[in-house]
């Protein structure tokens, strides 16, 4: 009773319950055995057959089954001893199976590299989870997209890193391949055209100060404009000739003339002529350029730590005494203030004098 | 290299290439240990030190420039002079109270050389003799009283 309920579709085929014969389900799924006792109750006599399915499953079992037939007492037993058997081997090939998926993605990897050119490939790890993929542009930029894909691709959405200054996101369908990415990125890159040919432009006609290597992600830019101002300028890339937004650093008697004439001259601006020529004439200066001048001349050290830029710092307090005019990184002015006893705190603005004038100075706290 | 190492590396590349008269920086103990230094003083022409050489001690804290250097005679010849203790020890603002990261190596060594000319009359300290038992090793720890703005 205990083997019919156990196991319902294998049934005795005579009387005495020696020969049994019907199926063995494991995970769902069927497999025909037949199993003849000969001697009724005696296990170890006993002969098993099953159908080839089972039979390549438990080709590296034999000996451990004639095993089990001797040590079970009842068929009962056996049973319930192979089906464990078949159990484990059934997940061994799955996890086996999973080792063969690293191949089709391989396979299917290089199938659309070789669709997409091999030229246009730059890097391939070893074990084919990253590509990085090159594009020419029509300003001839040379862009890279890194792809990180994971064993089920093409069906796992891959994962893009871009250097473009808006997030990179990629449709994706459980149809779509490495070139589906690519032509994406392709159409993506050819509508910031104008904003890499505007900060293009910028980068070579001017003195950027920050960042230190602006990439195509980089909206903002830092500007000299003298040795103690400068302009920080952040570019919307969709309407990189809209006016960007400004904002002056220096000091007072250095950026005052600036504010004023951007006050004056904003009514001017317009969009037909490029963003340097807008800024130029919205400041009313020709920034200094690489041309005609040395980048020394306007990255002025810090006068506490003798520095120019410190970690990703570059000075940005100044001294407002036109004859001082000294520059400090605000972490090293507002660590030196914050000693002083004489300095005063409101805020997160420090009140001090200046290290090397002793007129009044502020230094606001820095983040951290 | 630390934001104090660099600092000082500037300071010493200027001081070498460019040095004030009467000042010269020893560069053998600096390539040593950059947090110490000693340099070479030399009494200015037409003052009451004319022709003495004097050796001056200058030790950094990592928070130099916030931290004022510590500064002191060394060696055989310690000045005599009214703000110059025998131990070496200097009464001078600057290396304490009035230290501002604006002043470099170079600017206290002038400091000390104009300190040095401005003398009338060669004498220690009237307070010399009680000073040196009592005091400490490091002259920062020193509550130095800037009574005498004349010398």
């Amino acid at each position: 009773m205990e083997l019919l309920t156990e196991f319902p579709h294998l049934l005795p085929q005579n009387r005495q319950g020696t020969v049994y014969d019907g199926f063995i389900s494991v995970h769902n799924r069927h497999y025909r055995v037949q199993i003849n006792l000969h001697v009724p109750g005696q296990l170890s006599e006993a002969s098993v057959s099953c159908d080839w399915k089972l039979q390549h499953i438990l080709r590296r079992y034999e000996h451990i089954i004639k095993q089990r037939l001797q040590q079970c007492s009842t068929l009962h037993d056996f049973l319930i001893e192979l089906r464990s058997i078949i159990e484990r081997q059934l997940e061994q090939e799955e996890k086996d199976l999973g080792q063969t998926g690293v191949f089709q993605v391989c396979e299917q990897l290089l199938a659309d590299l070789e669709q997409l050119g091999w030229e246009r490939l730059v890097y391939i790890d070893p074990s084919f989870q990253e590509i990085h993929l090159q594009l020419m542009d029509d300003g001839n930029r040379k862009h890279v997209l890194k792809v990180q894909l994971s064993n089920e691709y093409p069906k796992e959405k891959p994962k893009c890193l871009t250097e473009l200054p808006a997030k990179f996101e990629v449709h994706w369908t459980a149809s779509s391949h490495l070139q589906d990415i690519y032509s994406q990125f392709h159409h993506i890159v050819s509508l910031y055209q104008e904003f890499w040919d505007m900060m293009e432009e910028i980068d070579r006609n001017t003195w950027v100060l920050e960042p230190e290597k602006p990439n195509y992600s980089a909206v903002h830019r830092r500007l000299a404009i003298s040795s103690g101002a400068s302009v920080q300028i952040a570019v919307d890339p969709k309407h990189p000739r809209v006016l960007p937004e400004c904002r002056f650093l220096g000091a007072d008697q250095a950026v005052s003339p600036l504010r004023e004439s951007m006050g004056k001259n904003i009514q001017f601006w317009n969009e037909d002529r490029s963003l340097l020529d807008n800024l130029q004439m919205l400041l009313g200066i020709t920034f200094p350029s690489p041309s005609n001048s040395k980048k020394e001349d306007f990255s002025v050290e810090c006068g506490i730590c003798y520095a120019y830029r410190l970690e990703m710092e570059i000075p940005n307090e100044v001294c407002n005494d036109a004859r001082c005019g000294q520059s400090y990184h605000q972490s090293c002015l507002y660590e030196w203030l914050r000693a002083l006893p004489s300095s005063r705190q409101s805020f997160n603005t420090i009140f001090g004098e200046c290290p090397y004038c002793e007129k009044p100075i502020t230094a606001r706290m820095p983040m951290k | 290299m630390t934001s104090m190492e660099k600092r000082l590396q500037k300071e010493l590349q200027a001081l070498t290439k460019d040095p004030p008269a009467g000042v010269i920086v020893n560069t053998e103990s600096v390539s040593q240990n950059m947090s110490e230094w000693i340099v070479d003083l030399y009494g200015a022409p037409g003052s009451l030190y004319d022709g003495e050489k004097f050796q001056l001690s200058f030790k950094f804290s990592p928070r130099y420039p916030f931290d004022s250097p510590q500064v002191m005679f060394i060696g055989p010849n310690i000045p005599v002079h009214p703000h110059v203790y025998s131990n070496g020890h200097i009464c001078l603002s600057i290396l304490t109270d009035d230290w501002s990261p604006a002043l470099s190596v170079t600017s206290v060594c002038l400091s000390i050389v104009s300190m040095l000319s401005s003398c009338q009359e060669k004498k220690r300290p009237p307070d010399n003799a009680i000073y040196v038992k009592t005091c400490s090793k490091n002259p920062k720890k020193t509550r130095w009283f800037y009574h005498d703005d004349t010398v």
